[in-house]
């Protein structure tokens, strides 16, 4: 499903954060503490990129015993996609990319 | 994977004492079908969080992602709130009498029952066919109730200050009844519909509505304002007394304390929902009846209105202001609801949080969608 109208700031700002490390798998709690936002505002977010095929999520595969698995999420080619058209994608952060610990997938 | 957060902080997962990991387990048992996955992907990301005042801050704000649908909670949200402050500057201006407290709590609580029922999750049950018919009479009484009213107002006009009043009072109690009609048809699972909810408090109402006709029947005229407030207590109290009954009832089956207590206010509150519009109706038809015929024979009755604090309602319809008496009406009826919904709030938080901790997903388990 199309977008029709130009996102709101705050799926801007989400967008961006996905699009600066296209490929990467994101957390959750990562990406509310780098967008600013409460959870209460970047889960709907991600919700509805989910619903538009413009996200997908998976569980994380490896994890420690008796610690929950957490989900994982990354933009689709429509996302990306939409990420472009809303600013021009930004620098990968290689240096920030490189040193964080890349969680497994299943 | 390292076993650090992200943060670098160390996961330790949830302790047995992580009260707002219990909340956000607590809403994340209620969320809408379908989004249970995120619901746990949440709970997986609050064991991330450090810090006391932090872990409440994301699970409250993620408790509000998992109970409101994302397409429409906003929407909805604006627009009552909108409408809200809108209605809350025109009652101010319209109707006056009724003051400033009144004009902001009447819409506030009436958008805030109608942004539970759009948004909330329906209850997780099916209504039984006797809890249809409960819901099914209290739809009929809440349609009732506009339309008594407009007859009311019609049948004295001298006790109404002008058309200003008489419009604005009209379409703000259509307002409040029209979210006590979404609250009762689409049995938010936050206020705890069960199977037969609302039949304890049809029972109670039909009751009270009895005693009422035979104590004060339709044009009767009674002297003694005891027998009145008396009458009003009880139609107002109906519904705990239904929820007492249901406790009592649930508590010889079962013996177990808190469920029962749980299921009691829950009926409290359904019990509030179909019986408060009743009670409304009747008590404004008998107290203008009575205060009406009071002020042409016996003016002292007014004055002993004033005094009483129970009878502030019927001082408002001696004082020729059927506005004012409407407005009090409204408010009292949204007031109980509020009362009975965050008493049942509180029940329900106490009795998860005394649970002990769920178990974690095992690793690699996939949660229930």
């Amino acid at each position: 499903m199309t977008r029709a109208r130009k996102p709101s700031a705050q799926t801007a700002a989400v967008l961006r954060a996905f699009a600066a490390e296209p490929t990467s798998w994101r957390y959750g709690y990562d990406l509310v503490r780098e967008t600013g936002l409460q959870a209460g505002s970047l889960y709907p977010i991600l919700m509805r990129l989910a619903d538009r095929e413009q996200l997908e999520a998976r569980w994380e595969a490896s994890q420690q015993s008796g610690v929950p698995a957490r989900h994982l999420y990354r933009l689709t080619a429509a996302g990306l996609a939409l990420a472009a058209e809303i600013s021009p994608v930004p620098a990968p952060r290689t240096l920030r990319a490189q040193s964080r610990p890349q969680p497994g997938v299943s | 994977m390292t076993g650090l957060a992200p943060g670098g902080r160390k996961s330790s997962g949830p302790s047995s004492g992580d009260l707002a990991r219990r909340f956000l387990v607590l809403v994340a048992a209620r969320t809408p079908a379908g989004r249970g996955e995120w619901s746990q992907a949440m709970l997986a990301e609050l064991d991330q969080v450090a810090g006391y005042r932090n872990r409440w801050r994301f699970a409250v704000s993620a408790a509000r992602a998992a109970l409101v649908p994302p397409d429409c909670g906003r929407f909805i949200r604006f627009a009552l709130a909108a409408l809200a402050v809108t209605a809350a500057i025109a009652l101010h201006v319209l109707v006056p009498q009724a003051g400033l407290v009144l004009a902001v709590a009447v819409p506030g609580l009436t958008a805030m029952c109608a942004w539970i029922a759009l948004t909330g999750p329906v209850a997780a049950h099916q209504a039984s066919a006797a809890g249809r018919v409960a819901q099914a009479a209290a739809a009929a009484l809440i349609v009732a109730c506009p339309v008594l009213a407009i007859r009311q107002i019609a049948e004295y006009p001298g006790h109404v200050r002008g058309l200003q009043d008489a419009a604005a009072v009209v379409v703000f109690t259509c307002a409040e009844l029209a979210a006590s009609l979404l609250l009762v048809l689409r049995r938010p699972g936050v206020l705890g519909a069960g199977r037969h909810s609302g039949l304890a408090g049809l029972a109670a109402a039909v009751v009270t509505g009895s005693v009422f006709l035979v104590q004060q029947p339709p044009g009767g005229q009674s002297d003694n304002p005891v027998v009145t407030t008396a009458l009003v207590a009880t139609a107002l109290c109906a519904p705990v007394v239904a929820g007492v009954l249901t406790a009592i009832t649930q508590l010889a089956g079962s013996g177990t304390f808190v469920p029962c207590l749980r299921a009691g206010v829950s009926e409290v509150l359904w019990g509030a929902l179909l019986t408060s519009p009743a009670a409304t109706i009747a008590f404004l038809l008998t107290t203008s009846h009575r205060a009406i015929a009071a002020e042409a024979a016996e003016p002292v009755f007014i004055a002993e209105a004033h005094q009483q604090g129970a009878a502030s309602v019927l001082a408002w319809v001696a004082q020729d202001d059927a506005g004012g008496a409407l407005a009090v009406f409204t408010a009292l009826t949204l007031a109980g609801m509020l009362v009975f919904l965050l008493s049942y709030g509180a029940l329900r938080l106490a009795a998860e949080l005394s649970r002990p901790a769920p178990a974690v997903l095992a690793v690699g388990e996939r949660p229930p969608a």
